[in-house]
């Protein structure tokens, strides 16, 4: 529902705003205050909740699963990759607007985003990793920063699948912002088991994850991983981190 | 799932293509272009015809090469979703399709997230031009079908240029064309060292305008800007991969250059359709 | 008097506020008139006053109704509220598509409203002439025939044969002379 404003009220704002301060006593470039947790789901392998004040609330869970790695028949890219899949999902409980099926192109849209961020894989016909071929220029990461080759168990056969799942519990404004703060505590606070991988001859590979808790590996590249800032325009004037 | 169609294999592979012995596959080491006669920062021709479907109340069809795509715009007309609420504005609706054939890989019949990504994107860069306020209750549909696509940032750009050509051409009270333009960021030359930290330290990134599929490849990141030329305003940019900030702005600079290249082109084409009707009375 | 003609597009500068006024298919926005469709582009002097520069389209988009338009309405559904009719015509202008639209039993006429029965105004078939009154709910507008010249202007009886008006709430039927209730419109 599209909150409705009176136009003395939206005068206030806007005034507000040209003499840069606003409803909240904020200054036009100032975030409001923002609160991470990590570690907060233990069936997880890493886990983070963003709290943005004024109501924006998003869980980010991690999860990863062995899966198979998936080739491009075309360039025989992607054989030494691991994977990223992203899911952003809206709670029907975080606004009324995300009743029934309300939510679904808002889900869409943030899941597409993320994936092109993240995993560089937004099912497009166009490949954009790194090519094998001698000297072509090669990126050692994706734009998300996240190292995919570090999460090849065996070349060619098995991989570590990250599931990065994002769920919105309260929706008050900065949804993007919040969301990949979270991705980014969440990945940070991913811990991946240790695999041990045994040449068993004729090219035929076996592997076995370690189950030691306190030995496990950080997903590379986490540092380098982005976040985001909405500015909003409004009349002639940018403000930060802004109410919906 | 489909079940008003035949299916094909649950999994199916493309074949793989042996290619001669002495093809050679553009790199960007080449420093040239893909193709080899387009300079980086120029775009491939383009031709643009309004009314081609005859159905439409507005149409256009867009050609860059070997990007191809159809739009048709029905409209204004009554709303008729059903739980459609009250509203003093008119609703925009755009829906992009892949024809199945159009890309390396089949696509299928069914929409999928990224074609509904796109026609979200569409709408978002085409709503602040068309003056949606002297159209209430009623809805505007656009409908895109991709017969062709040769690299994704032009078919997004190829398809915001189209639609707001078919917008036009429908009579829609417009605020302005709208005009896409892609560009594709590429690391060119043979700056490539054994160490990989020192790629993104030893030269920035070629801009290419209009990249095709073959430079997509290759592509560290890219942009799509949807511009309004003669209102001097931005509607949608879509940046994805990585590339520092000058460069961004660089490429924006670049990409309204070509926008108002494209909007020449695509003043033309509606006054076309005038001399059209013309001739046809 | 039409002094230029000119094939413009939405988005082409045509002038300044001081200069022209903005007549339709034209807006103005930050001291320039700009074109809003594809068109021809005409400049209307009168006497005393800043020419009008307006722009007259290439392809019409289907009519809309607007509020005080007279439209051509067929009636589809009635029942003793209102009368549901699809919108055809709007101000002389067909629609590509059919607008719905009701006219309700206060809006029939303009007096005795409570002696009102939709049932001996309009039936199912009839081609009414009606005013715009309001944009409605979701999905309906609202009409009315609260005037003389607004009403039913074409019906056919019960037994096929077209009706004539013969007074403004009776229409006679051309092949059996019955006669048949209806809110008539006076004839133009």
């Amino acid at each position: 529902m599209p909150s409705l404003i009176s136009p003395a009220e939206r005068d206030y704002i806007l005034k507000g705003i040209e003499c840069n301060v606003r409803a909240d006593g904020r200054q036009r470039p100032d975030y409001r205050e923002v609160t991470i947790e990590t570690g907060v789901v233990s069936q997880t392998s890493g886990s983070a909740r963003v709290r943005i004040a004024g109501g924006t609330d998003v869980l980010v869970s991690v999860k990863a699963e062995i899966g198979p790695v998936q080739v491009d028949p075309e360039t025989g890219d992607g054989a030494d990759k691991g994977q990223i899949v992203c899911n952003v999902e809206c709670a029907p409980s975080a606004s009324q607007q995300f009743e029934g099926r309300g939510a679904d192109d808002l889900n869409n849209e943030l899941t597409q985003m993320m994936s092109r961020f993240l995993s560089h894989n937004t099912n497009t016909p166009a490949h954009k990793s790194s090519s094998t071929e001698a000297g072509a220029p090669a990126a050692p990461a994706g734009p998300g920063g996240i190292n995919l080759s570090k999460l090849c168990i065996i070349p060619g056969q098995q991989c570590w699948v990250l599931f990065v799942d994002a769920l919105v519990m309260d929706y008050g404004g900065n949804l993007m912002d919040a969301i990949f703060m979270g991705t980014r505590a969440a990945i940070y606070d991913t811990r991946i088991p240790k695999t041990e991988v045994q040449d068993l001859g004729d090219g035929q590979f076996e592997f076995e994850v370690l189950d030691d808790a306190e030995d496990t590996d950080i997903v590379e590249g986490r540092e380098d991983m982005p976040i985001c800032v909405t500015l909003n325009k409004v009349s002639d004037h940018f403000t930060i981190l802004s109410l919906e | 799932m489909d079940r008003k169609r035949v299916p094909g294999p649950e999994l199916s592979v493309a074949p793989l293509v042996e290619y001669p012995s002495d093809f050679k596959r553009w790199t960007p080491l080449d420093e040239i272009r893909h193709d080899p006669k387009r300079q980086p920062e120029d775009m491939r021709p383009i031709y643009l015809k309004t009314g081609l479907i005859s159905q439409a109340n507005g149409s256009a069809y867009i050609e860059l090469e070997k990007t191809k795509l159809a739009c048709g715009v029905y409209g204004p007309r009554p709303v008729k979703k059903v739980g459609q609420v009250f509203s003093g504005k008119g609703v925009l609706y755009c829906e992009i399709k892949f024809a199945t054939f159009s890309c390396a890989k089949r696509r299928t019949n069914i929409r999928d997230p990224q074609e509904r990504e796109l026609s979200q994107i569409l709408s978002q860069a085409l709503s602040p031009a068309i003056q949606l306020d002297k159209l209430p209750k009623s809805a505007i549909d656009i409908y895109i079908t991709v017969l062709e696509s040769d690299g994704w940032g032009s078919c997004v750009a190829a398809a915001i240029t189209a639609a707001s050509v078919a917008l036009a051409h429908a009579g829609i009270e417009m605020l302005d064309l709208v005009a896409g333009c892609s560009a594709a960021y590429i690391q060119t030359g043979p700056s490539i060292s054994s160490s990989k930290d020192s790629i993104a330290a030893s030269r920035p990134p070629q801009i290419f305008m209009d990249a095709d599929l073959e430079e997509e490849k290759y592509e560290q990141g890219a942009i799509v800007l949807a511009y309004m030329p003669s209102l001097n305003e931005v509607t949608h940019v879509l940046q994805s991969g990585k590339a520092e900030g000058s460069i961004i702005s660089q490429s924006v600079e670049h990409c309204m250059e070509a926008c108002n290249k494209i909007y020449a082109v695509m003043h033309h084409a509606l006054l076309e359709s005038i001399n059209d009707n013309k001739e046809a009375l | 008097m039409a002094l230029v003609a000119d094939a413009v597009v939405p988005g082409q500068r045509l002038g300044h506020v001081q200069e022209f006024n903005a007549g339709v298919g034209t807006y103005s926005r930050q001291d320039f008139i700009y074109a809003s469709v594809v068109g021809l582009k005409k400049i209307t002097i009168e006497n005393n006053e800043l020419p009008t520069m307006t722009v007259e389209r290439e392809n019409t988009q289907s009519a809309m109704p607007d509020i005080d338009a007279i439209v051509t309405c067929k009636v589809v559904r009635v029942n003793p509220r209102f009368a549901a009719v699809n919108i055809m015509v709007v101000d002389g202008k067909p629609c590509t598509d059919d607008f719905q639209g009701i006219i309700r039993v206060q809006d029939v006429r303009a007096t005795e409203k409570d002696k009102v029965k939709i049932y001996n105004s309009f039936r199912p078939g009839d081609i009414v002439r009606a005013q715009v009154i309001s944009l409605g709910d979701a999905r309906s507008y609202y009409l009315s025939t609260a005037a003389n010249e607004l009403g039913v202007i074409f019906g056919t009886s019960v037994a096929g044969g077209s009706l004539v008006p013969i007074s403004w709430q009776e229409m006679q039927c051309t092949k059996t002379k019955v006669i048949e209730l209806r809110k008539c419109a006076k004839p133009m």
